[in-house]
């Protein structure tokens, strides 16, 4: 009898109204039609309040770090970061005031400014479209995603509405995830990760409420993490290696354009870089990115010692050594470039390389292989563009660039952090026996070598008569015949010789640098072994020149690019291989790679690496986990630590206001006769509408903790929380205001 | 103490016609006993809960009176025994008189056969005769000569008894104790109600000249209503507990039984009605604890049964 009719009356006009919905939902049995007109309705109708605003704070956070992950990535300007953050403030704020009865007309308004913001993003792509301009496409899709969410944010009242902001926040991450390349990126990610964990915790924990789930919510969040974590883990394992770019446009983007003083000349990369040790004084430094290779002549006398920083990322196809230039002309101590010609080569946003101005292409007998790289600039350098060994295409913002000698490729901006630009190369590279292949023995070492070149790339300053003695009898010991047994017979000779230090004593005024290695100190770095490889070469009239570059990097698994540090600066040699292989690298100093790793594969090793290095680390990591675990177990069990049920938290909302009066709640007393004796405080016991209104607190607080028939139903006991919520915000408020 | 009086929102027309009838009993009540108000809450509660109430008083504070009025205030029907020494039990339960113009035996059916019985003086009558009482206050229903009568159905039993200490008394068997739901003492009244109580007349006369609120179909509804008050784990748990703490208490030589948590809870549901809800509250257990509780808890000696049990119920966190 009592259930049956429990749902006919209501004391409260707010329980009325919601029991309602019982008769649609009989409504709803009756008519497909009719089911679906309620439908819609009931999508449109307005959703409970958020009256979290610890809830509201986080999401505003999280939207914010959104934007402002776009920022790091430069998707937007600083301008733009600043006016998108402070009109979602301003509109969370403004949700967030109006969130028990928003005005209908805001969404108007708002359908207008999406509206316009919408249009003014279309004609910026037409326009970037019509100017040929591709990669300035991107650019206003982000930013309309953004104002989109900004304009989102006035109209927030509910937690559904802020489920979207927060789904919106994470589209942001991921669009600047898409274009980060600095592993600081994940800073940003992890502190979105973390809000988000604790927003979705929130919203899950207010939205069920149930004890005995609430309970879990810690452990079930844990889990949830840690499975997520290990799932993709799994998949970063089975990733395959990353694709060559398809791309109809590649990046390229300069951030502050500062054109160099000598258009066509080589600048230091940064500020002055400090004065290298030069020849009998040891000692001194060069700075950041400031290899004297990449500026001007390379004088094996002096050296700097160049720091860890991170220079260069590039995104490739496949590693490689990033050459700068090549220098052909040695005088015993440094090497220049001859002749000095200078080419403008014009052209946007990518530039042709011709091939005269490059050399002849060597005829494609084994093919060639197309790589693409995109250089990030990460600190100032020389003006000098990187790239393998022959570049074809190069995407670089500006209007034109300048070829130098030794196919050194100078941009006509400083080279400042923050500039992107892209080389299409078309490469050959030989195994040993193709090498072999291209010149066997017997045919001549300068066969198809142009004209032009024959003097620069075998010259000498001086007869070199010890050294071609050396080389010689090397080759002959080896009996190497072709250029590549030659070659490698002399590498083989250093390779068990010399012996490899940074650390060198400083090269005597007027000493030959390869004389010096080669018979008196015998020990030296990249400079030295392939200056006297070039020089040994030449001896025996085999086309050989120097070139400076990077080598390809640590790669980084993450981020799937390579990481190139300042020391990572290199010179090696290039020994000409006929018309059918061209100019060939050959790296006395270390072996080069050439293949593309798995991300997976390079997580894995350094996470061996790291277990087998650390292992007393890990272990005792690992022991002091098990034991605060057990302890905190232990202590949970002495001490019952225990989420805090709705009553409760209630309770403490009074007790609150009642402690400052000494009226405090006891445990053993039920919730009304607290607030009886609330009642009796001074500004209470005056005001009836604050008395009547904490009965009927008093009253739904009963129904909830203790009514078989609200407990039993969710919407129901839900509906009552929000209300019960919302009147005693109400009344603290209007308590607080009757006090002033 | 805490306002009875609140309206809480009723579900019902039934629950709202319930609170309404059992409020204006305890003031039909009130207007003729004065003084003792938890004594007529606790037979008002007897009354919805359909326990049995047992007063503890000295002669002369109005017992009968309480009695006589709820009779007229519910239209029902009552009768009187008075205990004493040489009481029997078919004095009671009523017993076969042979008629002679009939041939055969006719039952003459005892005082116990009216829906509000007043057992006055309980512990004055011998041990025979109270045992005689066990069957018919559980079972509710008389078996003589092996033929079982069946009580009226509203049936109340009124006991009062005088403090044990007193000359001439049996003390109550514990099995028939724990048969009583309800216990309570009129105690005497505050001096100006007493003075009141002098100048407003002859109780008798007015609890005559009392006005029937109910009738005794009314009644039973009430007790049915009652009966489907919603009860929550929590609830139930918070009873147990109270209930098994006495049973290893300091003071308390031994417990209430389960038979007391029953009646705890039943009576806490007409609590409930009396304060028009339609579930039970902690308050309504705290308020009913001494009710049910006090008479069936036996104390060590210097004990005092409110004192007891106001520690025992503070040291209990209410459920939440």
């Amino acid at each position: 009898m009592a259930v049956d009719t429990q749902n006919k009356r209501s004391g409260n006009l707010k329980i009325a109204k919601y029991e309602l919905t019982f008769e649609q939902k009989d409504i709803l049995d009756k008519s497909n039609f009719r089911k679906i007109i309620y439908l819609i309705k009931k999508a449109n109708e307005p959703l409970p309040p958020e009256n979290s605003a610890t809830l509201r704070f986080l999401i505003v956070i999280e939207v914010i770090l959104g934007i402002y992950a776009c920022y790091t990535v430069s998707e937007i300007t600083l301008v733009n970061l600043i006016s998108v953050s402070a009109v979602t403030i301003a509109g969370n704020i403004f949700s967030a005031i109006t969130r028990k009865k928003p005005y209908s007309w805001i969404k108007i308004i708002l359908a207008i400014a999406a509206t316009s913001i919408f249009l003014n993003t279309l004609f910026s792509i037409i326009n970037a479209a019509t100017n040929r301009n591709v990669p300035s496409i991107l650019a206003p899709l982000a930013a309309l995603f953004m104002w989109t969410i900004a304009i989102h944010s006035f109209d927030v009242p509910a937690r559904r509405d802020l489920t979207f902001s927060l789904s919106g926040s994470a589209g942001l991450v991921a669009i600047a995830a898409a274009q980060a390349i600095a592993n600081s990126f994940s800073i940003i990610v992890m502190c979105w990760l973390i809000v988000g964990i604790i927003c979705l915790n929130l919203l899950w924990r207010s939205q069920t409420l149930n004890k005995e789930t609430a309970k879990h919510a810690f452990v079930n969040t844990l889990s949830a993490i840690i499975f997520s974590a290990m799932i993709s883990f799994v998949i970063i394992l089975v990733l395959p290696p990353p694709q060559p770019l398809k791309s109809i446009t590649f990046p390229s983007s300069i951030q502050n354009r500062v054109p160099v003083s000598n258009p066509g000349g080589l600048t230091q990369g940064g500020s002055n870089p400090t004065a290298p040790a030069k020849a009998g004084q040891p000692g001194g430094s060069v700075q950041v990115g400031g290899y004297l290779g990449f500026s001007g002549p390379l004088n094996t006398s002096l050296r700097g010692a160049l720091s860890n920083q991170i220079v260069l990322r590039v995104r490739a196809t496949e590693p490689g050594y990033w050459l700068g230039e090549t220098f052909n002309t040695w005088n015993g101590q440094s090497w220049t470039q001859s002749p000095s010609i200078i080419e403008k080569l014009t052209g946007t946003p990518s530039f042709y390389l011709p091939f005269k101005l490059l050399g002849e292409p060597p005829r494609l007998l084994y093919g060639a292989q197309q790589n693409t790289e995109t250089f990030y600039v990460a600190t100032p350098l020389p003006n000098l563009l990187f790239g393998t060994e022959s570049p074809i295409e190069i995407y670089f913002p500006g209007s034109h660039l300048f070829l130098g000698p030794g196919r050194s490729i100078r941009s006509r901006d400083a080279m400042e952090s923050g500039t992107i630009y892209t080389v299409i190369s078309r490469d050959i590279r030989l195994n040993p026996t193709q090498l072999q292949n291209v010149m066997p023995s017997g045919t001549s070492y300068t066969l198809g070598l142009p004209n032009s070149e024959l003097k620069t790339d075998l010259q000498l300053p001086k007869p070199y008569t010890r050294v071609r003695l050396l080389a010689q009898k090397i080759v002959k010991a080896a009996k190497a015949k072709s250029t590549y047994q030659i070659v490698t017979a002399l590498e083989s000779w250093m390779g068990s010789h010399m012996h490899y230090s940074l650390n060198i004593p400083p090269l005597p005024y007027h000493a030959d640098s390869v004389d010096q290695f080669l018979f008196v100190t015998k020990t030296g770095f990249c400079e030295q072994i392939s200056s006297a490889l070039v020089v040994m070469l030449r001896s025996l009239k085999i086309p050989a020149r120097e070139a400076v570059g990077y080598v390809a990097g640590s790669y980084d698994p993450i981020t799937n690019l390579y990481q190139v540090k300042a020391s990572d600066a290199h010179a090696w040699v290039q020994v000409w291989y006929g018309p059918n292989g061209g100019w060939q690298d050959t790296d006395p100093t270390t072996v080069v790679p050439y293949s593309t790793p798995s991300p997976g594969q390079i997580i894995l090793k350094a996470t061996a690496n790291f277990a087998k290095n650390n292992i007393f680390v890990i272990l005792s990591i690992l022991i002091a986990l098990v034991l605060v675990g057990t302890s905190y177990l232990f202590i949970n069990k002495l001490i019952k630590f225990r989420q805090l049920s709705f009553g409760e938290k209630i309770i403490l909302k009074f007790n609150k206001v009642g402690s400052k009066y000494d009226v405090i709640y006891k445990p053993n007393e039920s919730f009304l006769r607290y607030l009886q004796r609330l009642k009796n405080i001074d500004h209470i016991n005056n005001d009836p509408q604050l008395i009547s209104n904490l009965d009927s607190i008093g009253k739904t607080f009963d129904n909830l903790e203790y009514n078989p028939s609200v407990i039993n139903d969710p919407e129901k006991s839900n509906f009552l929380k929000n209300q019960v919520l919302e009147d005693i915000g109400d009344w603290i408020s209007s308590f607080h205001k009757l006090k002033l | 103490m805490f306002n009875q009086n609140n309206q809480y929102n009723l579900e019902t027309s039934d629950f709202e016609e319930a609170f309404k009838t059992a409020n204006a009993l305890i003031d039909n009540l009130s207007t003729v006993i004065f003084g003792a108000n938890r004594a007529v809450r606790a037979a008002v509660l007897a009354c919805l809960s359909g326990k049995h109430i047992l007063l503890e008083d000295t002669p002369g504070v109005g017992k009968t009176v309480l009695a006589k009025t709820l009779a007229a205030s519910l239209g029902a029907d009552v009768s009187r025994i008075q205990g004493q020494p040489d009481l029997l039990p078919s004095d009671i339960t009523g017993f076969n008189i042979y008629r002679q113009e009939l041939g055969q035996f006719e039952f003459k059916p005892g005082p116990i056969f009216s829906q509000i019985v007043l057992l006055d003086e309980l512990n004055r009558t011998p041990p025979r005769t109270q045992s005689a009482l066990l069957e018919t206050m559980e079972e509710k229903q008389v078996t003589i000569d092996g033929v079982t009568y069946d009580l009226p159905d509203p049936h109340l039993i009124v006991a009062t008894q005088n403090p044990i200490s007193q000359y001439g008394t049996f003390p109550l068997v514990e099995s028939q104790v724990d048969r009583f739901g309800i216990s309570t003492s009129l105690g005497y009244p505050e001096f100006e109600e007493e003075v009141q109580l002098m100048t407003s007349g002859s109780s008798e006369l007015k609890a005559n000249a009392i006005k029937t609120i109910a009738t005794v179909e009314k009644w039973k509804d009430l007790r049915q209503i009652t009966a489907n008050i919603a009860v929550s784990e929590k609830i139930a748990t918070y009873v147990v507990k109270i209930i098994t703490a006495t049973r290893n208490f300091e003071g308390i030589k031994l417990g209430a039984s389960p038979r007391a948590g029953l009646s705890l809870i039943e009576v806490a549901k007409a609590e409930a009605i009396i304060c028009g809800r339609s579930f039970v509250t902690p308050d309504d257990i705290l308020n009913c604890v001494e009710f049910t509780l006090g008479h069936r808890l036996i104390l060590e000696p210097g004990t005092q049964i409110s004192d007891v049990l106001k520690t025992l119920t503070e040291s209990l966190p209410v459920p939440l």
